[in-house]
């Protein structure tokens, strides 16, 4: 059997993507729903998670910007939560077992099912003589389509349409005839032949398995996830572990927040995984037809839909497509590879909200390994879509049904799947934060909106530029061997996942970039004064150093993806041998302006500042900046040169990234040799010292992806700036480097990722620099605090929750049974008091009250000062009646005994107070 | 009772199966299966469009079948013969309905009228509501005839339903 390599099955399918996004929704869905309920199934006796609060003294609404005495407390609350979440993820894995085993169940079970509710007949058990010539055909057929194990083939008898059905579970395939179909094969063998081989082409494709899972695994899902999700918007009380109250009882706004706080999220995530059922049925049809058209006429296919367009009652609901859509992809097979919007947008989409689950879940076990892991393997999953996405955009390029317009497309999708979903998330989230402003500022103020809306732009053009990178990769390997497919999969997943890693869910965690940002620039202004520098020099600190410090947000894609990115491609042949060597060239001489220049700053810094200036901290800082900015000059010069020369990108990439890390070579070299270089050095010494070399390479990480970006646009303006119109470069054909050429390259990809991580593998976490301190490692500032009134009142309803409440209302009961002892005593007014204190029922009502008292007391104080004063207050009232009837039991002569009774029998005059704070904590659930 | 049963579904099967070879012989092929389905249940299944998630193939063009209409049709068919021969008749045994039908038959011809005038209108009424039926279940009119009259040969040909089991039944 071998599987052709050109047409529509020379990338995978797309009903594979849309498969797994399938199982990653339902996954995701059903184990985001099941942690909901699981972690609001409260115990009467608190949430355990409230709980974890008043034990530890942090509240979630302090936010994540903590002293470093209330951090420790966090890290005794993530200690607890962490314990609890274990449980919660071991009811979760129960939920996804279930739903696994059910799925598996229906699938193994539905042949079967199939068997009995149609009464179909193994055809082997027809008698021979009826049977003889449609078993030849059907044997003629499978072999045509080259399976490797036949399929059993059953019929029918009762239906009269000509249809057949591949279906089959764990074991052999199977395919149903129709007795519609086996009459129309005597009076139109062409279309029994289309209508089988159609059949054995879903068999060929894997679409049986793929589909049947599909079902069975939807069906599970409404099972465990859809039902119980509508059983809880119809009665929110299902949520909770009394779940047999009157669901009327909260009347119609209790189901109205249902709704709103929860309802809506599941609902259309539920929609979505409806949706994304029906593009899995849908799809496979496309691919099976194409198949049956490369083993019978494809103008008999053509013909049975056309026939048939008219009365086609396809609906959007349906598992089929419509007829004239399936007559289009048989006209054009090989639209079936190109890479649709919806399907990375709907692959993006599962991949985030199962991500959000995993990592939030890991979040809380208080390991960050686990947090980072996940983090990791969702963004691993997005590098996946993006892979497949160029496979099959290039797949669909080469065939010539389109351009590379197909990569924006699939490019698109993915980025506004990604978004789409945070988008959701954070709904989700100011849904629930509603009543909660403290816990909600840090995540729905408008800074925080517009900080997401540029991160969620940046993550669209990242997502863009991959899409395009990965397929001009894909494209140069239509001929690769297996094994270089491989390797290049490794590096564009490795790509992938350094270029997005940094976007996740926790954007809104990240420090105000703009406070962080003025708070820098006060230090720089300084800096810049002590240089005695002028307005240019301020505007090129600035430029140089803010960039630094939103670079940072970018992680490791400044350090791995900028030499990836040439540096495949060009392994793979996308230029010839003389270009490199030209873009070698030009990097050389690139460095060698560099240093001419460097020279020259140097020198008229001598000319121009005195030694004592020289010598100053800020004019080391003031100085590097420029001689940074001069780096990317250079970078850009050298770009737009290339671009004059119209040399591919690609190789121009590679000269400026060369350019750029021969820059930081001489910088390193320059500054370790400064104070040796009196004439030339910026301050005099020893010639000792190691002061600052390392910015160099730090800057390395940061000049890698500005040079990048500035490289392409100085490639652009070069082509622009040459007068005469010339050809545009023909593609280059894929002819493999030589060894040596492939050793250079990848020998300058190694060292500038060696050089750029240098710094953080020798010196973290040891200081970095001697006098540079801006550079690097921002220092970000804390976003403003929340008010102080609504952090401790939002803290107080986790107080409430865990174990205030009954802290309450225990030591409250307890007064009120000693109350309820005396109070026949006091009604008789009896002579000797003495009696009623040594009464054994008024005594066992003393001890509970010292008890209660007693443990009310242990209870941490509410985190809000007004309800602790107010907890304080009551305390004290009830510790007195406590300690009164103590002494009552113990008083010797009646007169004592009645005095202390007295005493005792005080209501708290902090009760109302109490009742009013525990409304304002309860109003913010 | 059930034996009596069982000889007639055995005859209405042996009928509609010899009018199938002789009309629609393509469908020899199903068409144990699906009288062995109207022997159990005593009627065929309804008929089913393809459900929602199935792998299909499709397209929907309906196919007239002739068996379950044979089927339908021998099973009218006996019905009308219980229902018109006299329990004496049927208690004579096969050979007194194949009289009773030879007589129906005769009285379809020009000649035989003024012998049975009542059964003679009655066989033609039944052949008439026959096709009738036929075209009413889809079959088109140039199979419709010749289905019929291939039934009504078969019924003649066989032994009663209610009488004594045939031998060498199921001879075309």
């Amino acid at each position: 059997m071998t599987r052709p390599t050109e047409g529509p099955f020379s990338a995978p399918a797309s009903t594979t993507l849309r498969f797994g996004s399938l199982i990653l929704l339902v996954v995701g869905v059903t184990a985001t729903w099941w942690g909901t309920l699981i972690s609001d199934w409260r115990p009467t006796s608190g949430l355990p998670e409230a709980r974890c609060s008043v034990d530890s003294g942090y509240y979630q609404p302090m936010g994540d910007w903590l002293s470093p005495q209330d951090e420790l407390k966090r890290q005794r609350f993530n200690h607890c939560v962490g314990n609890l979440a274990l449980t919660q993820m071991l009811w979760v894995a129960v939920a996804l077992a279930v739903l696994g085993l059910l799925a598996l169940l229906l699938f193994a079970g539905h042949p079967w099912w199939r068997r009995r509710r149609s009464r179909l007949v193994p055809i082997e058990e027809l008698p021979s003589p009826d049977t003889a010539a449609l078993r030849e055909e059907l044997q003629e057929l499978v072999d045509l389509a080259g399976l490797a194990r036949p399929p059993g083939f059953l019929l029918d008898p009762a239906n009269a349409r000509p249809a057949g059905q591949a279906f089959g579970g764990l074991g052999r395939r199977q395919v149903s005839l129709s007795a519609g179909l086996v009459v129309q094969r005597r009076h139109d063998p062409e279309k029994f032949r289309a209508v089988l081989a159609h059949e054995l082409a879903h068999i060929r494709n894997g679409d049986v398995t793929i589909t049947y899972l599909t079902l069975a695994v939807w069906r599970a899902f409404v099972v465990v996830t859809v039902l119980p999700v509508l059983a809880t918007l119809v009665d929110p009380l299902l949520q909770t572990t009394q779940p047999l109250r009157n669901p009327l009882g909260g009347g119609m706004g209790q189901l109205l927040n249902q709704l709103i706080s929860l309802g809506w999220f599941f609902v259309v995530l539920i929609a979505l995984v409806y949706a994304t059922r029906i593009s899995v049925l849908r799809a496979r049809e496309g691919y099976a037809d194409a198949r049956a058209a490369q083993w019978t006429d494809p103008a008999v296919l053509r013909e049975v839909f056309v026939a048939s367009a008219e009365r086609d009652e396809t609906r959007w609901w349906h598992t089929h497509p419509r007829l004239l859509t399936r007559v289009r992809l048989l006209d054009r097979p090989e639209r079936l590879l190109r890479p649709g919007f919806w399907e990375t947008f709907t692959a993006a989409f599962a991949v985030y909200v199962t991500g959000d689950y995993a990592y939030q879940a890991a979040q809380t076990l208080d390991a960050s390994f686990a947090y980072q892991g996940t983090h990791d393997a969702a963004t691993l999953l997005t590098a996946v879509v993006v892979v497949v996405a160029g496979w099959r955009g290039a797949a669909f390029i080469r065939s010539g049904a389109g351009g590379r317009g197909v990569y924006t497309r699939a490019g698109l999708g993915l980025g506004l799947g990604l978004a789409s979903a945070y988008g959701l998330a954070i709904l989700h989230s100011a849904e629930l934060f509603r009543h909660t402003p403290a816990m909600a500022s840090p995540v729905f103020d408008a800074a925080g909106l517009g900080r997401d809306a540029g991160m969620a732009a940046l993550m669209l053009v990242a997502v863009l530029v991959l899409c395009h990178w990965a397929g001009h990769c894909w494209q140069l390997l239509a001929t690769a061997s297996r094994r270089r497919r491989l390797l290049v999969v490794a590096a564009m997943l490795f790509a992938g996942w350094a270029c997005l890693r940094w976007w996740n869910t926790y954007n809104y965690a990240l420090a105000p970039l703009g406070p962080t940002l003025s708070a820098d620039a006060s230090v720089w202004r300084h800096f810049v004064s002590q240089a005695h520098g002028t307005g240019l020099d301020l505007a090129v600190v600035e430029a140089v150093l803010a960039l630094f410090v939103l670079l940072w947000v970018l992680g490791p894609v400044t350090t791995f993806t900028v030499p990836l990115l040439w540096l495949v491609p060009l392994l793979l042949g996308a230029a010839r041998r003389e270009a490199v060597r030209s873009a070698v060239r030009i990097g050389v001489i690139g460095a060698l302006m560099w240093l001419v220049i460097d020279i020259g700053l140097r020198a008229a810094a001598h000319l121009t500042d005195s030694a004592a200036i020289r010598a100053g901290d800020g004019y080391a800082v003031v100085f590097l900046c420029w001689e940074i900015a001069a780096v990317l000059a250079v970078q850009t010069g050298a770009a737009a040169l290339l671009g004059i020369r119209r040399m591919r990108l690609m190789p121009a990439l590679f000269a400026t990234t060369l350019t750029g890390l021969l820059c930081c070579l001489l910088l390193w070299g320059v500054h370790r040799a400064d104070s040796c270089l009196p004439t030339l050095g910026l301050t005099s010494g020893d010639c000792t010292g190691t002061g600052d070399v390392f910015v160099a390479f730090e800057a390395l990480r940061d000049i890698g992806i500005l040079g990048t970006l500035l490289s392409v646009a100085g490639v652009l303006l070069g082509r622009r700036l040459r007068r005469r119109p010339q050809p545009q470069p023909q593609p280059a054909a894929a002819v493999l480097p030589r060894p040596a050429t492939r050793l250079g390259l990848v020998a300058v990809a190694g060292a500038f990722v060696a050089l750029a991580l240098w710094p953080i593998l020798h010196l973290w976490p040891a200081p970095r620099h001697t006098r540079i301190e801006s550079v690097g490692a921002p220092d970000y500032v804390p976003p403003p605090p929340a008010d102080t009134e609504e952090v401790e009142e939002e803290s107080y309803r986790f107080w409430i929750a865990g174990g205030g409440m009954t802290q309450m209302s225990d030591s409250f009961t307890a007064l009120h049974d000693y109350f309820q002892r005396l109070r026949p005593w006091i009604e008789k007014q009896p002579v000797d008091w003495l009696a009623s204190t040594r009464d054994p029922h008024v005594q066992e009502a003393c001890r509970n009250l010292v008890a209660a008292v007693g443990r009310a007391r242990a209870f941490p104080a509410p985190p809000w000062a007004k309800a602790a004063a107010d907890w304080s207050g009551y305390l004290r009232q009830l510790e007195n009646s406590a300690d009164m009837c103590t002494a009552a039991a113990t008083a010797v002569d009646p007169q004592t005994a009645k005095a202390d009774l007295v005493s005792a029998v005080v209501e708290p005059a902090q009760a109302e107070d109490l009742g009013a704070d525990l409304k304002v904590g309860l109003s913010k659930t | 009772m059930h034996e009596v049963e069982a000889r007639r579904r055995e005859f209405v099967s042996e009928v509609a199966r010899r009018a199938v070879g002789a009309v629609a012989s393509e469908e020899s092929v199903f068409f144990e299966p699906l009288a062995a389905q109207f022997v159990k249940r005593g009627e065929l299944p309804r008929e089913r469009r393809y459900a929602d998630g199935i792998i299909a193939s499709g397209w929907d063009t309906a196919v007239v079948l002739i068996s379950p209409v044979a089927l339908a049709l021998a099973n009218s068919l006996c019905n009308r013969l219980l229902d018109n021969v006299s329990d004496e008749v049927l208690k004579r045994g096969g050979h007194g309905l194949r009289r009773a039908w030879r007589m129906l038959r005769r009285a379809d011809r020009p000649a035989g009228p003024a012998e049975v005038p009542d059964v003679s209108a009655g066989a033609v009424a039944l052949r008439d509501q026959l096709i009738s039926t036929a075209r009413e279940l889809g079959v088109p009119e140039e199979k419709a005839t010749p289905l019929v009259d291939a039934l009504l040969a078969a019924a003649e040909d066989l032994p009663a339903p209610g009488g004594p089991a045939s031998k060498g039944s199921g001879t075309a």
